[in-house]
């Protein structure tokens, strides 16, 4: 992370408070082109706040919010997709009664330029369909292509959110605990997945897997109490006594 | 047995038997079965509006009534102060529910579920009393009768008076707006839709912006709605308050929920269905809809997405017996209609 190159996204000093509760305490992080960042700390420490806070999924009540050195701070979340920042949630959120297929389509429909074409058949439009399949390839989907969403079993279903965030075609990739629940046969699928989306994507993600943060991510971010704590390369972080007190102590 | 490829074509051939069928009625029926035929047929026109509304975009508005009120005094008003001719009025009438949705679909968009449903219903009961009372504009309760224009197509000269012109005329419009729905949900514009149906944040979080999607179909079928107002008015030959009644705000909810939600054939079933009961069951029982209360409650128990949900549900097993791929236990919810 050279300091010449231009952080894709940086927040100062950004402060979300319910009531009288700070639940993201002045974080000021910067993320660089092609990094993956995991983002580590105890439940409640503010890690799923902060994504919210940074796709606007919440409204900050203070700092700022840098994409691209363009102020983001409190956009609604279509607007900050449309800039470029897709992500994906803890408990799968996708459109349970429609097909895998049907759910990349709708990713890669919004970036067009005309995503409520009243006339077109949508079945039809030239391009998409291989674009879907590639999309499900990628997270090896490709043979549940015609399956309702709503019938996959749970790791599957979380992979159809990273092809369904990869659709919309982002520079920045928020991810909110990938392998969540995800049975520990399926872990070396999530890994691999992940390292291809991230040759084109910076990646954010919040991970509870220390073998996935510590496998896969190049700089590693200790949030507790809504502040950052330690921000240091997976080898060192294992060793960082406050990060061991906080997180890695209650193991 | 069907084979798998019967099975895709049964719902095509039904439909088109059901067009002949049609299409011979108006030929060769008595005119008090056509205007039956006449009243269902204008009847559809509102339900698959309406579900457009409720089924696609998952908006249960109960203010409907509105529209369909704007739309038949759109046609009377300028016809009977004006003298307009029939297509300005068709014309006016369409407008007046489009502007009528937009207005009241800039708030109503903005709440979902029971609050959309409060909202609607109560905005439309406003409009409801306001009409009553506007007795010199609208008649009030007592109503406005009014001779309805010669419709002009190219050289021809209709009169909606003749009963077999009235049914195809009515006809056309019933198909032409079927069709219109049927391409429509099947753009771009309509699966996102049905994408916000499903899952509106995540909708949201893919760069949609899902207000103006949801006004879109509000809008589109408040217009529709408003033509089915206007056709009725047309049918009457008159216009009252009444047309703005609450009662016109849940027959649409009824006829979509029986017949099939998300579908566009299945609010079709449920005009049927529902006016041949209320035709029949009303000759011999005064409190007859309670039986068809207790058979809404039966639908929402065993078949919760209608009666053609569950044809659907019927004809994918066939298919899936027949050696198709079992792709789960419905088809995805765009394909069905």
């Amino acid at each position: 992370m050279s300091d010449q190159q231009k952080a894709i996204l940086k927040t100062v000093d950004l402060v979300v408070k319910f009531g009288a509760h700070a639940a993201v305490d002045g974080v000021s992080i910067e993320i660089y082109p092609g990094e993956i960042r995991a983002l580590i700390g105890p439940n409640g420490a503010g890690k799923t706040t902060l994504l919210n806070a940074i796709s606007g999924t919440v409204k900050p009540s203070g700092g700022r919010v840098y994409f691209h050195d363009r102020d983001i701070t409190g956009l609604s979340p279509h607007l900050t997709c449309r800039r470029g920042v897709a992500r994906t949630f803890q408990i799968p959120n996708i459109m349970p009664g429609l097909t895998v297929r049907e759910n990349v389509w709708l990713g890669i429909n919004s970036r067009s330029s005309l995503p409520w074409h009243p006339f077109k058949e949508a079945g039809k439009m030239a391009g998409v369909s291989s674009e879907v399949e590639a999309l499900c390839r990628l997270v090896g989907l490709e043979d549940n292509l015609d399956e309702m969403a709503a019938n996959l079993s749970h790791g599957d279903q979380k992979l159809l959110e990273i092809a369904i965030a990869m659709s919309l075609d982002g520079s920045l990739l928020l991810l909110d605990e990938p392998t969540q629940g995800v049975s520990p046969g399926e872990i070396d699928k999530f890994v691999s997945v992940i390292k291809k989306v991230a040759e084109t994507k910076t990646v954010l993600m919040i991970e509870h897997n220390m073998d996935v943060v510590l496998g896969i991510s190049d700089l590693v971010t200790v949030l507790d109490h809504g502040r950052v704590i330690a921000q240091k390369i997976p080898s060192e972080i294992v060793n960082d006594r406050t990060v061991r007190q906080v997180y890695l102590g209650t193991l | 047995m069907l084979s798998n490829l019967q099975a895709r074509y049964i719902k095509p051939v039904i439909m088109a038997l059901a067009l002949l069928a049609l299409v011979l009625l108006g030929l060769f029926s008595s005119s008090g079965f056509l205007s039956l035929a006449i009243i269902m047929i204008i009847y559809s026109i509102y339900a698959v509006s309406y579900d457009l509304l409720l089924g696609y975009a998952n908006q249960p508005s109960l203010g409907h009534s509105l529209f369909f009120g704007l739309g038949a005094y759109g046609m009377v008003l300028p016809v009977l102060h004006w003298q307009w001719g029939f297509w300005e009025a068709m014309g006016l009438a369409l407008l007046a529910g489009a502007v009528g949705g937009l207005v009241v679909g800039f708030l109503a968009v903005r709440v979902t579920e029971a609050y959309h449903v409060i909202l609607t219903a109560l905005i439309a009961s406003v409009v409801f009393l306001l009409a009553k009372n506007m007795t010199p504009l609208t008649g009030g309760s007592g109503g406005l009768s009014f001779t309805v224009p010669p419709i002009f197509i190219g050289p021809l000269k209709l009169s909606v008076y003749e009963s077999s012109t009235s049914f195809f005329l009515v006809l056309a419009f019933g198909l032409a707006v079927f069709l219109f729905l049927r391409r429509l949900v099947g753009t771009p514009l309509g699966r996102v839709w049905v994408g916000i149906r499903e899952n509106e944040t995540r909708m949201v979080s893919l760069g949609y912006n899902v207000y103006y999607y949801k006004l879109a179909a509000f809008v589109t079928a408040s217009m529709l709605t408003a033509l089915a107002g206007a056709l009725y008015a047309i049918r009457l030959r008159y216009v009252s308050a009444e047309f703005f009644d609450f009662m016109w705000s849940v027959l649409p909810f009824i006829w979509v929920i029986v017949g099939g939600i998300g579908t566009l054939s299945g609010p079709v079933l449920g005009v049927v269905l529902f006016t041949v009961f209320q035709i029949y069951v009303s000759d011999w029982w005064t409190h007859y809809l309670i039986i068809f209360g207790l058979l809404i409650l039966a639908v929402l128990r065993w078949a919760p997405q209608g009666v053609m949900g569950y044809v659907n549900q019927w004809l994918r097993g066939r298919e899936l017996k027949a050696g198709g791929k079992d792709v789960g236990p419905t088809k995805s919810h765009i394909e069905n209609c």
